[in-house]
């Protein structure tokens, strides 16, 4: 199967597709470069995961890479049993950091801290990060003990005498907090030497100045600022992590901070050692809001949300579109996202349901583009609504059908290359050099926008990619203008719309015959392909990584959960727990810089 | 010779500061002379070229050579402006490589190195401002880059590389900036009874006992790299030997520069444009000036955005679509087309503001004495873009000015023609003039000889060196369209020094 979809990946590329608006030259064009770009990631794989190896006609399935580095484990498509190498001295990436600050400080800071940081990188921390960690523990520490009630949650002794027992007491349950794990001794007298040194390190001398550099201290201490794993106990060619950086691992995973105190106890208690256990926290853990913003995290990098992709900066035609308002845009992802929550959280769903809900979450403003009376809808908040079977699951929706359209038309080419490469993971390369520029051709035998598109890519190497893979794959959505309505005729001819098509779902798939939207998306739903780029994209969140062979045993397994049915989405998030790379770590694998 | 820092009142007046006397130079050598800097002011999307180039190609450049031109604006300090001719950028889309025009101006236009085709397509080497960096700043290894506003951290909006893969997205918060060079503050006669010098030691201790306590454990190398990276930071810093000019006193009297002034110029997330580039931006500009003063850096970008839509300049089209979409003269990402309806003031409006931000820049680096010359004498600032022509996204001919001599290492007052030959001006209004469609024939001819070789006579005239104190020859991995030849005609432009 591997090396068949080498071959596929091989053919389109070497001779190369084009297409005047799967632009390449744009901000985070549709190949995904936009929504994911690298910085994004705290917990390194080593310098070389950039995707630079999973290489395209390489060493078909021999497991290992191809490309540049060989470093063991990068071909996301063949698995490996074991544990992947990995830093053991991930940092903090901004949002993990502003909901840790929210969380060990009940401090909900706005602009968010990590305003003060720098962007999030692998490697070294240099000038420029480690001035953003020392602004942003200065004024969070400052801010804290100034006010009486967040001091309160810090200072929760009455300092008496010299004031050392009450610092003890600090540096001992806050650093626990802040180091997610009890300090060693040696960590609580060097958290004393502040409380020695009082005199001479504060311009008045008080204990609120030293509370305020003790939790300073914390902050800026890359024991904080790490989600360092240090346990050493060998089992095998594997390290054995323990239960505190289980512990770190699962609120990471679940909600991008750090753990609660049952999760505490639970670590103290050595009950996060099985995978039963970890698998009953997860469940336990999935029940809470936080585990809720990081399903909306998740499904929002799916979608390319990002600031630079195809969500920014909408325009439309006003001679075309009079109604449009890019103000729209952001309550176009709320919909999006409240509808992810409804299907994973309230419905229990499944990937299938997403991709096929008739359900809808509209207001006012959202009711005229699916078709429903703006004045039946009194409140600015979203309220469900069945769409029926004309409208299924997440990309048949105004946001997605609107992004990837064009100024004045709609583009089966942009809805089909997102739906290619990012719901099917088909690798599809960038078009050649100078074939943006093909112009729409205007003939007046080309009365629809599907002729024109269809015509203008059916020159010399355009065909290999559009005409199988790209433009069959948007048609069926031309059912949907360019701002998401319904709509059955090409608005400047008149002329009809055909949504049938036959769509590429995958290797070894069989192409899909459908007749428009309503067969695709189940034909989505269905699709092993689709399945196991969704599960993939999981695992690379999760473990906030390029997947690799290793992780790629991990997405085999989820995979073919998914395809057998009845899988839900909350199902896989806790089985994100219950792999052996979960409980386990190996060395990073040395790579030449 | 003593260094002074003082502010250029209107009328021509001095403004001395107070704190004239009391220099902590190093004590090695001869380091009398003044620091010398790169200042790399950097503009996405090209330009109408045609109104850009001033209309001398070789020659003396006059305040008259300036006028009607987009940078008129700089007329008051022609005769320090240098106008290096006739450059392109190796490998460029076409030439060497065919991966995306935007991404490979972005990618390897400081790098001279191919980027990734695949995966996100990051530059395959680092930058210039990181060789800089590392070969002549006092204290940090790392370049300031700095941009108004919020930046893509995706290719299209990286223009800084550590390393091959390690994009160095720019900072946006002035606060950032800003609370870095208090650190460099010197209080009056700071004395070691100074609770703050205290303070500070006290944290520095914590972070290196921390440190010091992962380097026992059983890692990677590169994970002991990181530990063994951040010690060294914090040693850095620690050695760091600041110029007595470098304090709150003068931040405030020279720059206006202070906590509240910067607090006030930081916006928050969502930010009106217009604020961003303008309030953010000036303080950028004031933040960069200190950065001089405190000799904190000495490689430095100031780095405006490319994807964003100029709503505040009194032009319909520049509000209507963003300055990529205007670039390709379609309003849109695609290329071709039809124009859009007086394209060409929208694009002149955004290419006049953006002279203006230059000129601000310049102006204020000019405004304050340094030694006997000013700080912009004793820097190099440069314009660089992405792209000559935003339609042909050629990067030949490219449009580049210099103000600033480095200390009197540059030609100024001229425009010298590095390629030989007529170059022209460029095409860019050969389409749209009249509405229309787009033509694709808005870019240039000639004007080819690698910007490697400015790169290499930018860090000699900034004092860098070979390991062996020889003059630098070569920078980048390719400069010609052979991706495998490697460096093919090193050596600096002598044509750009003013001893020759």
């Amino acid at each position: 199967m591997d090396a068949k979809a080498r071959a596929i990946v091989v053919s389109c590329l070497l001779t190369a597709g084009c297409g005047a608006d799967v632009g390449t030259d744009s901000p985070g064009a549709g190949d995904g470069q936009g929504a994911t770009s690298g910085s994004g990631a705290a917990s390194g794989v080593g310098g070389t995961g950039v995707g630079a190896g999973a290489g395209v006609g390489g060493t078909v399935g021999s497991g290992s890479a191809s490309g540049t580095g060989s470093v063991p484990g990068v071909d996301p498509e063949v698995c490996v049993p074991g544990v992947p190498g990995t830093s053991q001295l991930p940092r903090l990436t901004g949002r993990q950091y502003d909901n840790t600050i929210r969380d060990l400080l009940d401090l909900d800071a706005d602009p968010a801290p990590s305003s003060m940081l720098a962007p999030d990188t692998l490697g070294s921390v240099d000038q420029r990060a480690w001035d953003g960690y020392q602004l942003a523990a200065a004024e969070i520490a400052a801010t804290v003990i100034a006010d009486a009630e967040l001091k309160a949650k810090v200072v929760t002794c009455e300092p008496t005498g010299d004031g050392a027992d009450c610092a003890r007491t600090i540096i001992t349950d806050f650093g626990r907090r802040a180091f997610r794990r009890p300090l060693l001794e040696p960590e609580v007298e060097r958290f004393m030497k502040l409380h020695a040194a009082r005199a001479s390190i504060t311009e008045n001398d008080t204990f609120d100045e030293l509370a305020q550099l003790i939790v300073e201290g914390f902050l800026v201490s890359p024991t904080f600022i790490m989600l360092a794993e240090r346990a050493e106990a060998p089992e095998g060619n594997l390290f054995v992590l323990d239960d505190y950086e289980v512990a770190t691992r699962l609120s990471y995973l679940l909600w991008a901070s750090m753990p609660d105190e049952t999760l505490f106890a639970a670590a103290g208690a050595g009950e996060l050692s099985t995978a039963e256990q970890i698998l009953a926290q997860a469940t336990r853990m999935l029940a809470d809001d936080k585990a809720r913003e990081t399903v909306a995290d998740f499904h929002a990098e799916y979608m390319h949300f990002d600031v630079g992709t195809r969500w920014t900066d909408i325009s439309r035609d006003p001679a075309i579109f009079p109604d449009f308002d890019p103000a729209v845009v952001p309550l176009f992802k709320q919909e999006i996202l409240t509808l992810v929550d409804h299907v994973v959280f309230t419905q229990g769903g499944t990937f299938q349901d997403l991709m096929t809900t008739p359900t809808g979450f509209v207001n006012a403003t959202l009711a005229p583009l699916y078709g429903l009376n703006p004045a039946d809808y009194t409140s600015p908040d979203l309220v469900e609504v069945n769409l029926t079977d004309a409208r299924p699951g997440l990309l048949t929706r105004a946001g997605f059908l609107t992004s990837h359209a064009l100024y004045n038309r709609t583009s089966p080419i942009l809805r089909g290359a997102f739906i290619q490469k990012e719901v099917l993971c088909t690798e599809i390369a960038a078009p050649p050099p100078g074939v943006e520029g093909t112009p729409l051709p205007m003939d007046a035998s080309l009365t629809t926008n599907r002729a024109r598109v269809d015509a203008q890519t059916s020159g010399g190497d355009c065909v290999q990619c559009h005409h199988r893979y790209i433009n069959p794959t948007g048609f069926p959505l031309e059912s949907f203008d360019a701002v998401g309505k319904f709509q059955t005729a090409e608005h400047d001819t008149g002329a009809s719309l055909d949504t049938t098509s036959t769509v590429y779902m995958g290797t070894d798939q069989p192409e899909v015959a459908v007749t428009g939207p309503t067969d695709m998306m189940a034909s989505i739903a269905a699709s092993p392909a689709a399945q196991r780029c969704y599960a993939q994209k999981w695992v690379k969140f999760a473990y906030n990584r390029q997947v690799n062979s290793y992780d790629s045993c991990t997405v085999n397994q989820l995979s073919e959960k998914l395809t057998a049915g009845g899988y839900t989405v909350q199902n896989l998030i806790t089985d994100l727990t219950q792999t052996q790379s979960f409980r386990y770590r190996a060395l990073e694998t040395e790579v030449a810089p | 010779m003593k260094r002074r820092l003082f502010l250029k009142g209107i009328g021509g007046a001095a403004l001395a500061a107070p704190f004239l006397s009391s220099l902590n130079r190093p004590a090695h050598g001869q380091e009398a002379m003044d620091p010398r800097r790169l200042v790399i002011f950097y503009t996405q999307n090209g330009c109408l070229t045609n109104r850009w180039f001033p209309t001398v190609e070789d020659g003396a450049i006059t305040p008259d050579a300036l006028a009607g031109t987009t940078l008129a604006g700089l007329s008051s300090v022609a005769d320090k402006l240098l106008f290096p001719r006739g450059l392109a950028l190796y490998p460029a889309y076409f030439r060497g490589q065919d991966v995306d025009p935007h991404d490979q101006a972005m990618g390897s236009k400081l790098t001279c190195a191919p980027i990734a085709a695949d995966g996100d397509r990051w530059a395959q080497s680092h930058s210039l401002d990181h060789e800089i960096a590392q070969l002549i700043n006092p204290g940090t290894k790392s370049p300031l880059v700095v941009t108004p506003g919020s930046s893509f951290t995706n290719v299209k909006g990286i223009v800084s590389y550590a390393a091959a893969n390690e994009p160095y997205a720019p900072v946006s918060s002035p606060k950032t900036v800003y609370s870095a060079l208090t650190g460099l503050f010197q209080d009056g006669a700071p004395t070691e009874a100074d609770y703050r010098v205290a303070r500070g030691q006290s944290i520095i201790d914590l972070v290196s006992d921390d440190l010091n306590s992962f380097k026992n454990l059983n890692m990677s190398s590169a994970d002991h790299q990181k530990i063994d990276d951040w010690l060294e930071l914090l040693f850095e810093t620690e050695q760091q030997i600041i110029p007595a000019a470098c304090n709150e006193d003068t931040a405030g009297t020279l720059l206006g520069v202070n906590q509240d002034s910067v607090d006030a110029a930081t916006g928050s997330f969502g930010s009106e444009l217009e604020f961003q580039l303008n309030t953010t931006g000036d303080m950028m500009m004031k933040l960069i000036a200190l950065t001089m003063m405190c000799d904190a850096n000495r490689s430095i970008i100031l780095q405006m955005p490319g994807f964003v839509k100029y709503n505040f300049l009194n032009n319909q089209q520049a509000a209507d679509y963003d300055h990529h979409g205007l670039s390709h003269r379609n309003g849109s990402a695609a290329v071709g087309g039809t124009c859009v309806s007086g394209v060409l003031d929208a694009i002149a409006a955004i290419d006049d503001y953006l002279a203006a931000r230059y000129v601000s820049l310049v102006t204020l680096l000019n405004q304050i004495q340094e030694g006997d010359r000013t700080l912009l004498d004793n820097s190099a600032v440069m314009w660089l873009p992405e792209l000559a022509d935003g339609n042909a996204h050629n990067t030949n001919n490219l449009p580049i000015v210099i103000a600033g001599s480095a200390g009197g290492y540059l030609k100024t007052g001229a425009s010298v023609n590095v390629s030989g030959g007529n170059l022209g001006t460029g095409n860019s209004e050969a389409s749209c003039a009249g509405g229309s469609d787009v033509g694709f024939n808005t870019g240039s001819n000639g004007g080819m000889v690698p910007l490697n070789k400015l790169y290499v006579t930018l860090m000699n005239a900034v004092g860098c060196k070979n390991t062996d104190g020889s003059e630098i020859t070569s920078f980048g991995v390719v400069d010609t369209e052979d991706l495998g030849a490697g460096i093919t005609d090193p050596g600096e432009l002598s044509a750009l020094r003013a001893t020759v």
